[in-house]
């Protein structure tokens, strides 16, 4: 990837790291402190309720009092012996005119201190009375000792329905106590105190056992009776706590936070609830503040980074299509001018690779030109020799001939000698040749082509018709696999080899064999030239091959003893090996192969 | 017209192969009138010069190892003009090196043959060159000299 695209993609990445972290950081702090402040505001929402319903209960208790101490209740009642029937219409219509005053409560009852219910106002309730004694009732016996009470949830004689009564004692004027005036509580204006129903937040009450006395969503669950002492909130509050839950209401499928506490004096439980999405309903815009910060930050650091890195990677471009220019052999090319950075560290560094490369390379060219010059001057020097050592040796032979011709009469002996004299100065002319053909062997790159060894050694076998067709000898030219080598200089491998074969076949004593061969599962393939002459002496395998080296005398076998150099120079350029396996009187295979040739 | 009637050129430096050749070419028949250029410089002067012969040599054997001016360029300078491009030239040289057998062709060398050291071989190789272009081979009719008209 490119440097340009990189960068911007690490800034991007760091930031995108660093910036999440920070923005999940700050939604679980966001998260904390609004869950702190909901849970304070339901707690102080928890205690601003039960302090509500005390205020409350403690009114209803007062007011009922203040009935108690009506003149015809407490004076008539517990004058005339707890009041004859007659007196009824005088303590009635003063409680009447009273409750319609203070409409506090549904009814009020007088009753007895034995727990006999004296009368019920309104009267329209009288009626109902379906027994006319409440001294079963849990609550009237608090109420006889203490004088006072609030009750708990329970279903009333009068109304038939559930309720909650206050109730006090009245006292005549000597301060005796003569009976107990009750009175029951309008529930649903109890429960209205625990807010509306479409609020969402709300408060309820339960009672010591955990029954709802007012409930500010739903008030129906107070007349149902409806048990909630398994509610978490309202069982901690019943064994005397107070704090805030969240919890999963199953029936409303509603998570909330509820803050409870006990109602002090009665064993009730006060429970304030707020639904979790209320409370924290703030955590949804600070979220999305966070995430539309964070977007911003990426943005505003991935194009900061982007022209950071066009800025950093410029000169570096430049620098690459310069030393690009310096690749393809242009050491004249002009490098951006460098800074004080890294990158003009690099163009300096770069400055001076060039200048040695300059230098280098002119120093190449002096020496290829001087070797060039040399190589001309041993050219020169080759055909000197051709031609310089030649001509003398032509004369030398060309003259002693034409001295024989006119010593018509010479004797024997000179005529020999005339006659060794031209035979030396034609050996010397062929040392001649041969020693140039193997001095050019080591200055000439072969050209290679893939070749069919077996074609080439038929064409030599050709050329040596002459000697070959005055001698009868067998020449089997086996199949050989084609091989990559220079056409020219392995028909003079051939020509070597064979002409050896010949050579050394004519004095064996026995029918002459050549067999020209591979062997092709050999790696690399070894080919051999192979005949059943003379042989030689395995001691002298290696001495063979070099220059002006002979095993065999000179008057019995011609040659001038460069031959299997050659042979062995060509080999070498092929990259090959050569060597031979004999031994005197077998006959000799001359192997070679030529791997180099080998692309 | 008789070919005997016309000189042939020689180029030849060494005063022995030069006398060897002529001796070889006379003692195998041959009667032309011979030629005789000792280097290069002189054997452009006998064909280009104000003395050329008319008419032009039917053969040339050139030795390609010349003072002066090499037998290359004597090569080179008579392929180049018109009066002479058909003209067969013989290379006859000690030289068997490949480059200078390829380099001559190219040159437009009409044969090569190297120079037997051995006097036997040396003299049939001559009177074999002679005989066969001048006597066997029949040459291009000459060429007009343009300047000559």
């Amino acid at each position: 990837m490119r440097l340009a695209v990189r960068i911007p993609l690490l800034g991007v990445g760091a930031v995108l790291v660093t910036g999440l972290a920070a923005a999940m950081i700050a939604v679980v702090l966001g998260q904390n402190a609004v869950r702190v402040a909901a849970f304070a505001a339901t707690e102080a929402g928890a205690e601003a309720y039960g302090a509500t319903v005390q205020f409350y209960l403690k009114h209803a208790a007062q007011e009922l009092e203040s009935f108690s101490e009506l003149d015809p209740v407490a004076r008539t009642w517990s004058h005339e012996g707890l009041a004859e029937p007659e007196s009824q219409g005088a303590i009635r219509t003063a409680l009447s005119r009273s409750m319609a005053k203070i409409d506090r409560f549904e009814y009020v009852a007088l009753v007895h201190l034995d727990g006999r219910v004296f009368l019920v106002e309104p009267a329209t309730l009288q009626g109902e009375l379906v027994r006319p004694d409440v001294a079963y009732l849990p609550w009237f016996s608090r109420l006889a000792t203490k004088g006072a009470v609030v009750s708990d949830l329970f279903v009333s004689t009068v109304t038939h329905r559930s309720s909650v009564i206050v109730g006090t004692a009245v006292r005549d004027a000597g301060g005796r106590t003569v009976g107990y005036l009750v009175g029951g509580l309008r529930l649903s204006e109890v429960s209205a105190l625990g807010g509306t129903p479409t609020a969402g937040y709300f408060g309820y009450l339960t009672d010591s056992r955990g029954l709802v006395v007012a409930h500010g969503r739903d008030p129906r669950l107070a007349a149902y009776q409806t048990d909630f002492s398994s509610v978490l909130p309202v069982r901690a509050a019943l064994s005397g706590g107070e704090g805030v839950v969240e919890h999963h209401n199953a029936i409303e499928d509603e998570d909330r936070v509820a803050a409870y506490r006990p109602l002090p004096g009665l064993g009730w439980s006060v429970v304030y609830v707020v639904p979790t999405r209320l409370a924290f309903a703030p955590v949804g815009p600070l979220i999305t503040a966070v995430s539309l910060t964070t977007v911003g930050l990426l943005t505003l650091v991935g194009f900061i980074a982007a022209v950071i890195a066009r800025r950093a990677t410029r000169p570096i471009g430049r620098l690459a299509l310069a030393a690009e220019a310096i690749a393809a052999g242009n050491t004249t090319v002009r490098l951006p001018p460098a800074g004080t950075d890294e990158v003009g560290l690099l163009t300096r560094e770069i400055e001076h690779m060039v200048r040695t490369l300059g230098e280098r390379g002119d120093e190449l060219q002096r020496r290829a030109t001087e070797l060039r010059a040399a190589n001309e001057e041993l050219e020169s020097f080759a055909y000197s020799v051709a031609h310089d050592l030649k001509t003398p040796l032509r004369a030398i032979s060309g003259f002693g001939s034409r001295l024989a011709k006119r010593l018509v009469e010479a004797d024997p002996e000179t005529t020999r000698d005339l006659g060794i004299i031209r035979a030396n100065a034609q050996r010397m002319a062929d040392l001649i040749d041969d020693l140039l053909e193997f001095a050019r062997l080591g200055r000439q790159a072969p050209s290679f082509s893939i070749v069919d060894p077996a074609a080439i050694a038929r064409d030599v076998l050709d050329e040596l018709g002459t000697e070959l067709s005055s001698r009868e000898i067998e020449i089997v030219v086996g199949e050989l696999p084609p091989c990559r080598a220079d056409p020219h200089l392995l028909g003079r491998v051939y020509a070597n080899l064979l002409s050896n074969a010949v050579k050394f076949t004519r004095a064996a004593g026995r029918p002459a064999r050549i067999e020209v061969g591979c062997r092709a599962d050999a790696q690399p393939v070894e080919y051999f030239v192979r005949d059943n002459g003379v042989g030689l002496d395995m001691a002298y395998a290696e001495e063979i091959f070099g220059v002006f080296k002979r095993l065999v005398r000179e008057d019995e076998y011609e040659g001038t003893g460069v031959g299997l150099a050659i042979v062995r120079r060509i080999v070498g350029l092929h990259h090959g090996r050569i060597w031979v396996e004999s031994s005197p009187g077998a006959g000799a295979a001359f192997f070679f192969t030529l791997t180099g040739g080998s692309p | 017209m008789n070919v005997n009637a016309l000189r042939i050129l020689l180029v030849e430096d060494s005063p022995t192969d030069l006398e060897l050749a002529i001796d070889a070419m006379r003692s195998g028949g041959i009667a032309n009138e011979i030629l005789v250029a000792r280097d290069g410089e002189e054997a452009i002067e006998l064909l280009f010069g104000k003395d050329a012969p008319r008419p032009r040599p039917p053969l040339v054997l050139l030795d390609l190892n010349l003072p002066k001016v090499t037998g290359f360029d004597v090569l080179r300078r008579i392929r180049a003009d018109r009066t002479y491009d058909r003209t067969p030239v013989v290379v006859l040289t000690s030289s068997r090196q490949s480059p200078d057998i390829e380099r001559a062709y190219s040159l437009g060398a009409t044969s090569y043959i190297v120079k037997p050291v051995d006097f036997e071989q040396f003299n049939h190789a001559v009177r074999e060159i002679g005989y066969y272009w001048l006597v066997i081979n029949e040459p291009p009719p000459e060429v007009e000299d343009a300047v000559s008209v």
